[in-house]
C-alpha cells in the first residue's frame, strides 16, 4: 500500500474492475514473450454501487480496499498501483478524422507530424461541457488519401490524416469510480491507466480474425451492457446501455412478488431461462416450480408457473438486446459485421442467451472466453472475467508499446490523456 | 410494345351478405405489381387468380412489361425512359411516374382496395411504387403496399435506397407489409433453386390478397367489413403485419396461433408487442365452444401490447368441424386524427376502441407522473397501462398490481428512458404480459 511498487517483480499488472455486483481484482506477470500469466484472482461482493456507477463513495471504496488487502494476503504481495476499468450510461464514442499538411520540405512524414494529426482530430470532437475525452484510439492513417497506412512515418505525401476513435463521458461522474482508490483511512493505491469497460472485455476475448472479419462484443453485467463492435480491424462504435442483470432481477421481484434481493437472485441461478418465445415452448407449459418468496417467512413457499419466470426475463433481454441492435444498427455498424457477437459478463451465463442474442441479431453468437492467458486458467477461462483481465491485456499492451514505439497494430491502443 | 391506357376493367361483386352485413356496397380490388419485382409478384399470382380481384403491371421497362401474363399493363415514363427502365435510379422511377400520373389516376379510379406489390432497392419499385400508392390513395382507395428489402449481399447502397424508399412508401401508403429477401435465404436450403427462393413471398402475397377478399366478401356472426379494415389499417406511417394460419385437431388453438403470428417471413420482430390497432378474423366450425373461442383470444391478446384497438371477426362455418383459421392484421402506426370524409361511412361499434384508446405516446414525452402508490416517480407508460387495462379487460381483475412498479430496485434515482420508454419499468409490463396474481 502507499505508493508502495512491486520490489522484486517489476512485470506485475493489477486489474480492478469495480462492477456493480463484484469488486473484481486479478494479478498477472506480464512475461518477455508477451504473454500473460495469471498469477492469482479475488472477488468480493460490491456495494455502493448502481447501473456501474459510485452512488455511495464509503461503501464503495470500502469493499475495493477489501479486495485488494484480500488480494494481497492471498498473494503475499504488496499492491501499489492498479488498471481501472469505468462505465457507466453516459459513456459515449465517436470516430473524428484529423487532417494536416506535411511541412518537411521532403515532404517525409514525421512522428510529429503524426500526432499534429491525432491532434487536430481530438481537437475536431465537440463535446458538451464537463465531459472529458478519455481515450483516443488510433485507428488508421491516410497519406494524400490513400487508406489502409498503419504506419504512416518515413512514407513521402503532402497530407496526413489520422483516423481516431475517441471515448468521452461526464468527468465527475468517471472520477467517482477513480475516488474508491482513496479511503477514508487515507489509504491510497496509484491508478496506472483507466480503461473503458467494454474496451477491456474486447481485448480479452476477441480474436484478431474476428476483428477483421467485424464482430460485435457484448458485456452483460450487473448494472450495464457494454457493447463493441469491430470491423477491419478497428473499433467502429462503442457504448454503454445502463440496462443489465440487476434490471432482469428487478422484473422478477416485482412480477413474482418476491421480497428479497438474494431469493430473487437463487430464482434465476437455479431456474432462469431466456429462451426465445417462451409463451409457446412446450418444454415449460404447464410446470411449476416452488419459490421461497420472503426471509423473515422462511418456510413460506409459493408455485410459480415456469413460463411466468422465463416470460419475464426474456422479455427484459430480448428488449435490451433490441436496443442495443438498434443503436448499432443506427450508425450503420451491424451491417459491416461478417463474425458475430460474442457475449461476456455474468449474464451470458443465463441459458438460452445465446439463442436469444442469435435470434435478435440475426448472426451467430458466442459465449466469449477470455485467451492469451496461462497461469490459473479455470480462473481465467471465464465470460465474467473479460473485463479484469482485458485490463492485464491492456496495461500490457500499452507497456510494450511504450518501449516499441510505433507497434503497428497494438499502437491503435497507445492512449494519449 | 405500347402502353395501352387501364380500361376499368374491375370486377364488382356484392359483399355483406351476412348478417350484419351494411347493405348493397359494390367493392372493388385491384392487384398492382410495379417494377420488376412486384411484376414477378403480380404474375405469380394472376395465375391463379383469386375471384373478384383485378390485375394491373405498371413498369419502365418494356421487355418486363411484355414478359408479364397480366393483360392489362401501364408502361410509364415512356419521354424519359424510352422503355428500358429505370436503371436503378429511384429518382428516374419517380419522375417516369409522374409523367404517366394521369394514366394511373384513370387505371385507379374507384378502387377500394389496392394491393401493391414492389421490390425496393431498384429504381422503378422504389421510386414508382410511392407514387403509384400516393395516387391510389387520392383516389380513395385503402392502399397495402407489399415490399420486399433486398438482400444484405446486394450490397449497402441498395439497401440504403430500399430503406428511403420504404421510408416513402409508409408516407404514401395506408399500410406496409415489408418481407426482407434475407428472410427468404433463411427458408431455403441448399438444394432451394433460386426461382423457387422467391415463392414464398409470392406465396404470402397471394394468400393476403385471397384471405382479405374474403373476409370482406364473406358475412360472418361477427362481420368485418371494409370500414373495419380501414379503421385499422389508415394510420400514419406504422409498419403492418399480416399473419394467417389454418390448424386441425384437438391442439389447434395453440397451433394455429403459432403459425399466424410465426410465419417464416414474421419471424424476429416484435411487432404484435408495438401494434396500436389489430384485427383478428376466426374461421371455426359449430363445434367450436365458447370457452375454446376465450382461449384463443386471451392466447392472442397475451402477445399483444396493452394498448392497442382490437376488432374481431367471427365466421362459423360447416367446412371448418374440428379446424380453425385465423387471421391478424395489426398495424403500429398512429391513428389519423383527421378523419377524411369519406371514412365517416358506416361508423359503427368497431371504430369506436380506437377513438376512445389514449394517443399513443409519444417519444419525446417523457413527462413523469405520479403514481397511485403516492409520490414516487413512474413511468408515463406505467399510468397508461393502467388506464388502458381497466378500460379493456374489466374480467383481468387480480392481475398484477401495476403500482408495485413503483418500487424495485431502481425506483430511487435518475431513471433510464430510451426512445420515450421508461426501462427501469419491467419489460413484461411495458410489453403487456399478463402475470396472474400469485
Amino acid at each position: 500500500m502507499f505508493s508502495r511498487f512491486f520490489s522484486k517483480r517489476p512485470a506485475l499488472i493489477v486489474g480492478l474492475d469495480i462492477g456493480t455486483s463484484l469488486v473484481k481484482l486479478a494479478v498477472g506477470e506480464r512475461r518477455p514473450d508477451g504473454c500473460l500469466t495469471l498469477l492469482g484472482a479475488h472477488h468480493v461482493e460490491s456495494r455502493g454501487l448502481r447501473r456501474g456507477e459510485v452512488m455511495d463513495h464509503n461503501q464503495a471504496s470500502s469493499c475495493v480496499f477489501q479486495a485488494i488487502r484480500e488480494t494481497e494476503e492471498l498473494l503475499n504481495m504488496e499492491i501499489g498501483k492498479v488498471e481501472v476499468a469505468l462505465t457507466g450510461g453516459h459513456i459515449e464514442s465517436a470516430n473524428h478524422r484529423g487532417t494536416v499538411p506535411i511541412r518537411s520540405a521532403t515532404g517525409q512524414i514525421s512522428p510529429d507530424d503524426v500526432e499534429d494529426a491525432v491532434e487536430a482530430a481530438r481537437g475536431g470532437v465537440s463535446i458538451s461541457e464537463g465531459r472529458v475525452v478519455f481515450h483516443v484510439i488510433r485507428q488508421q492513417y491516410y497519406v494524400d488519401g490513400k487508406d489502409g497506412v498503419a504506419n504512416p512515418v518515413g512514407l513521402v505525401g503532402r497530407r496526413l490524416e489520422a483516423d481516431t476513435h475517441m471515448v468521452h463521458g461526464v468527468g465527475t461522474r468517471l472520477q467517482n469510480t477513480l475516488q474508491c482508490l482513496h479511503s477514508q483511512d487515507g489509504s491510497l493505491v496509484d491508478v496506472g491507466s483507466h480503461v473503458f469497460s467494454g474496451l477491456a472485455s474486447s481485448l480479452a476475448v476477441l480474436g484478431r480474425h474476428e476483428k477483421e472479419m467485424g464482430v460485435i462484443l457484448l458485456d452483460i453485467g450487473a448494472g450495464t451492457t457494454e457493447y463493441v463492435a469491430y470491423s477491419k480491424g478497428m473499433i467502429r462504435q462503442m457504448g454503454v446501455l445502463p440496462v443489465a442483470g440487476d434490471h432482469l432481477l428487478n422484473d422478477i421481484l416485482l412480477g413474482l412478488k418476491i421480497q428479497s434481493r438474494r431469493l430473487g437472485e437463487a430464482l434465476i441461478h437455479e431456474h432462469g431461462c431466456v429462451w426465445p418465445e417462451p409463451s409457446g415452448n412446450p418444454e415449460i407449459k404447464g410446470k411449476t416450480v416452488s419459490v421461497k418468496t420472503s426471509e423473515l417467512l422462511p418456510d413460506r413457499e409459493r408455485v410459480i408457473p415456469l413460463e411466468y419466470i422465463h416470460a419475464i426475463l426474456y422479455h427484459r433481454m430480448d428488449e435490451t438486446l433490441r436496443i442495443v441492435r438498434e443503436r448499432l444498427h443506427a450508425q450503420g455498424s451491424l451491417n459491416m459485421v461478417a463474425s458475430g457477437v460474442v457475449l461476456t459478463g455474468g449474464v451470458s451465463r443465463l441459458p438460452g442467451i445465446v439463442e436469444l442474442t442469435q435470434s435478435v441479431f440475426g448472426m451467430p453468437a458466442v459465449v466469449g472466453i477470455p485467451q492469451g492467458f496461462d497461469g490459473i486458467m479455470e480462473r481465467a477461462a471465464q465470460p465474467e472475467m473479460a473485463t479484469v483481465l482485458g485490463l492485464l491485456k491492456y496495461a500490457a499492451l500499452r507497456g510494450a508499446g511504450e518501449k516499441r514505439e510505433s507497434n503497428g497494430f497494438w499502437d491503435q491502443f497507445k492512449k494519449i490523456v | 410494345m405500347n402502353s395501352k391506357t387501364a380500361i376499368p376493367n374491375v370486377m364488382e361483386r356484392t359483399i355483406g351478405g351476412g348478417v350484419h352485413g351494411p347493405g348493397e356496397r359494390k367493392m372493388r380490388i385491384r392487384v398492382v405489381g410495379v417494377g420488376g419485382a412486384g411484376l414477378n409478384a403480380v404474375d405469380h399470382l394472376a395465375a391463379n387468380p383469386p375471384g373478384g380481384v383485378s390485375f394491373m403491371a405498371v413498369n419502365t421497362d418494356t421487355q418486363s412489361l411484355g414478359a408479364s401474363m397480366i393483360a392489362e399493363k401501364l408502361q410509364i415514363g415512356k419521354q424519359l425512359t424510352r422503355g428500358l427502365g429505370a436503371g436503378g435510379d429511384p429518382d428516374l422511377g419517380r419522375r417516369a411516374a409522374l409523367e404517366d400520373e394521369q394514366e394511373l389516376r384513370d387505371a385507379l379510379e374507384g378502387c377500394d382496395v389496392v394491393f401493391l406489390a414492389a421490390g425496393l432497392g431498384g429504381g422503378t419499385g422504389t421510386g414508382a411504387g410511392p407514387v403509384v400508392a400516393k395516387v391510389a390513395r387520392e383516389e380513395g382507395a385503402l392502399v397495402l403496399a407489399f415490399v420486399t428489402l433486398p438482400f444484405s449481399h446486394e450490397g449497402e447502397y441498395r439497401g440504403r435506397v430500399a430503406n428511403d424508399g420504404l421510408a416513402e412508401m409508409k408516407q404514401s401508403a395506408d399500410a406496409v407489409v415489408c418481407i426482407p429477401n434475407d428472410k427468404l435465404l433463411v427458408l431455403a436450403s441448399e438444394e432451394t433453386s433460386v426461382l423457387d427462393a422467391f415463392k414464398p413471398a409470392d406465396e404470402y402475397l397471394g394468400q393476403s390478397v385471397r384471405r382479405i377478399w374474403g373476409m370482406l366478401s364473406q358475412g360472418g356472426l361477427i362481420n368485418i367489413d371494409f370500414a373495419d379494415l380501414r379503421s385499422v389499417l389508415r394510420r400514419q406511417s406504422g409498419e403492418t403485419l399480416i399473419g394467417f394460419g389454418e390448424a386441425d385437431g384437438p391442439d389447434r388453438i395453440q397451433q394455429v396461433v403459432d403459425r399466424t403470428l410465426k410465419g417464416p417471413l414474421l419471424s424476429g420482430d416484435d411487432l404484435l408487442g408495438r401494434a396500436t390497432s389489430m384485427l383478428v378474423a376466426v374461421t371455426h366450425g359449430p363445434d367450436f365452444t365458447m370457452k375454446q373461442l376465450q382461449k384463443l383470444l386471451e392466447e392472442i391478446r397475451q402477445r399483444m401490447g396493452p394498448k392497442v384497438a382490437c376488432k374481431q371477426g367471427i365466421v362459423v362455418s360447416g367446412d371448418f368441424v374440428d379446424r380453425l383459421s385465423l387471421m391478424v392484421i395489426a398495424s403500429t402506426g398512429t391513428p389519423l386524427l383527421d378523419k377524411s370524409p369519406e371514412s365517416a361511412a358506416p361508423a359503427d361499434a368497431p371504430a369506436q376502441p380506437e377513438k376512445s384508446a389514449p394517443a399513443p405516446r409519444k417519444a419525446t414525452d417523457e413527462k413523469p407522473v405520479a403514481t397511485r402508490s403516492g409520490g414516487r416517480v413512474g413511468g408515463r407508460e406505467k399510468a397508461e397501462a393502467k388506464v388502458k387495462g381497466a378500460e379493456t379487460s374489466p374480467a383481468k381483475q387480480g392481475l398484477f398490481d401495476l403500482d408495485s412498479s413503483a418500487s424495485g430496485i431502481f425506483a430511487k434515482g435518475e431513471h433510464t428512458v430510451v426512445n420515450g420508454q421508461d426501462l427501469d419499468v419491467p419489460t413484461f409490463i411495458r410489453r403487456g404480459l399478463v402475470i396472474r396474481s400469485l
